[in-house]
């Protein structure tokens, strides 16, 4: 396993003080406006979730990893990304959460996130960009960043935590993006109309959850093998 | 050495361009009013068909016109109200205040997707490099060697797959699930060992030497780049400013509220035509390298450089012609 630097600034030690409540503030924005009916929700919250992704890079920017302990970040980045373009004929079948939980939990948190939102990020440049995407760098990235949490407890390596954790991904990263959809495209906004919104792409994120359990059952062995094996041999 | 051909802003510090892209794209997706989305909508169709073309820009709206329909017709199917009954489908009422705001949305995310893609012309991954700060060095360096990395995965993992096929000798071919993990893992192996190998050889090359990272190209900030980005951001003021006067004033439900004054919406054109005038203004220096970059093919084959002018001399009249 590869540990993330120790940072030494004060700077460094605040952002990191404020990773987790940052990741926290955005859901319980998106149901506080909603709540409180302010009109701008959709916009708040798309800035929100853009501060935050915006912090979590700061905090790994500060974090001033080593050179060769960068490029494993990058790599699994641009895999989750290739994986969610190979798998792009397969509606909801997309890697990209399965590499972040080993991203997160092979190279940290921060990491994980990183892996989570750049995959997002660069694998846009293939779908199209567009308002959506701070969310889903936001989905992904929380979807590392507990992989990464998980796994600095050890809870990964239990099967049932590990698997339970790839389903519940998929609802979590669902609902996510249903509550951008729905801040901004249902209006007024009711709470049979939210539900209605959430029941219709509840069987989409079942099956980004169940694909996210599978793609983890093929890959964790013979990926965190494989991880180790390069940490050995080149010593990181 | 032939002149490299000018990109849209590339006059400019990229600050100036980051900073007119990023306030138009939030600006739009902030400000839910009709008037304020069609113009961005008509900014964002213009630019798209001056700084990527009329081919690329019918390719994206061939996708984005239908979902704008679909964001359209769907929001009465999820939220029925509003005051104007237009007409019933089985149990659902369908209210124009409801499509109204439908297709407002549609437009707004076709508008704001369009301005990412305007962008993405603009910003090219060397100037964004440089827009981030020099001592930067993590998070650009993840990002740029990610997005490079990419189409090279994509790429292995059709020889990856080619070879295990290729491999009959070792028995029958492996289930999905293990071709899956097989070629995944031999990809991830292949790319980290490559990668490792990549950290040393920027090692050797001065990576974190200490000193702040190079850049392809300089960008420094000039004078008139500081007037036009103070120029810029003034303008970003004044169009927010604007646009939550009118979005306060702006109503979907029950009934439509009022348009506001026209005045409120000029600051907003302006913001929405200011990417379209400079990509007008560049054009011009295309025609220009393009005459430059004629006389330097010239000049390196030694054939003699001819005068190129933009209109072709005329011919002299005749006695004939003049009568």
């Amino acid at each position: 396993m590869i540990v993330d630097e120790q940072t030494r600034r004060p700077l460094a030690g605040l952002i990191r003080a404020a990773e987790a409540p940052a990741l926290v503030v955005v859901p319980v924005a998106m149901v506080a406006l909603a709540a409180a009916g302010v009109r701008a929700t959709a916009g708040l919250t798309l800035v929100l979730a853009a501060l935050a992704v915006g912090l979590m890079f700061a905090g790994f920017e500060a974090s001033r990893p080593a050179l060769r302990q960068l490029m494993p970040t990058a790599v699994l980045a641009a895999l989750a990304a290739a994986g969610r373009v190979l798998f792009a004929p397969l509606p909801d079948v997309k890697p990209v959460s399965a590499i972040a939980i080993v991203a997160g939990a092979a190279l940290g948190r921060r990491s994980g996130f990183v892996v989570g939102a750049l995959a997002a990020l660069l694998s846009n440049f293939f779908f199209g960009q567009g308002p959506w995407t701070p969310w889903q760098m936001y989905a992904w990235g929380l979807v590392g960043y507990v992989g990464g949490l998980l796994g600095e407890k050890d809870l990964l390596s239990r099967t049932p935590v590990l698997y339970g954790w790839g389903i519940v991904s998929g609802l979590v990263y669902g609902l996510i993006l249903n509550g951008y959809h729905v801040l901004g495209y249902v209006q007024p906004l009711t709470w049979p109309a939210a539900l209605a919104a959430c029941a219709a792409s509840l069987p989409l994120d079942v099956t980004h959850g169940a694909a996210t359990a599978v793609f983890l059952a093929a890959i964790w062995q013979p990926w965190g093998r494989a991880i180790r094996r390069v940490v050995a041999k080149y010593d990181l | 050495m032939a002149p490299a051909r000018p990109t849209p802003f590339d006059s400019w510090h990229v600050a100036v361009p980051a900073t007119l892209f990023a306030g138009t794209a939030v600006l739009t997706m902030l400000a839910v009013q009709p008037v304020l989305v069609a113009l961005s909508l008509g900014g964002a169709c213009a630019f798209s068909l001056l700084a990527r073309g009329v081919r690329a820009t019918a390719r994206g709206l061939a996708w984005q016109l239908p979902l704008l329909a679909l964001v359209c017709v769907l929001n009465p199917f999820f939220s029925a109200s509003g005051s104007t009954l237009l007409f019933k489908v089985g149990p659902r009422s369908v209210y124009a205040e409801s499509l109204a705001y439908g297709a407002t949305m549609g437009a707004l995310l076709v508008a704001t997707v369009l301005w990412f893609e305007g962008a993405a012309t603009v910003l090219t991954q060397d100037r964004l490099l440089a827009l981030s700060e020099r001592r930067a060095r993590t998070l650009p360096l993840v990002a740029s060697m990610a997005s490079q990395l990419v189409p090279q995965m994509l790429g292995r993992a059709k020889t990856v797959r080619a070879t295990v096929a290729a491999c009959t000798a070792s028995g029958q071919r492996p289930g999905l699930r293990d071709e899956l993990a097989r070629t995944s893992t031999m990809l991830l192996t292949w790319s980290l060992e490559d990668s490792v190998e990549r950290a040393d050889a920027m090692r050797a090359r001065g990576w974190e030497s200490g000193r702040p990272r190079t850049n392809y190209r300089l960008e420094r900030l000039r004078g008139r780049d500081a007037a036009a980005l103070a120029g810029v951001a003034g303008l970003l003021v004044v169009c927010a400013a604007c646009a939550w006067q009118l979005c306060a004033s702006w109503r979907f439900y029950p009934t439509m509220g009022e348009l506001g004054p026209w005045w409120a919406y000029v600051p907003w054109a302006l913001l929405m035509a200011l990417p379209n005038v400079e990509r007008v203004r560049q054009r011009g220096r295309v025609r220009q390298w393009g005459r430059v970059r004629l006389s330097h093919a010239l000049h390196e084959t030694n054939e003699p450089v001819p005068t190129v002018s933009p209109v072709p001399p005329r011919p002299k009249e005749t006695s004939d012609e003049r009568a």
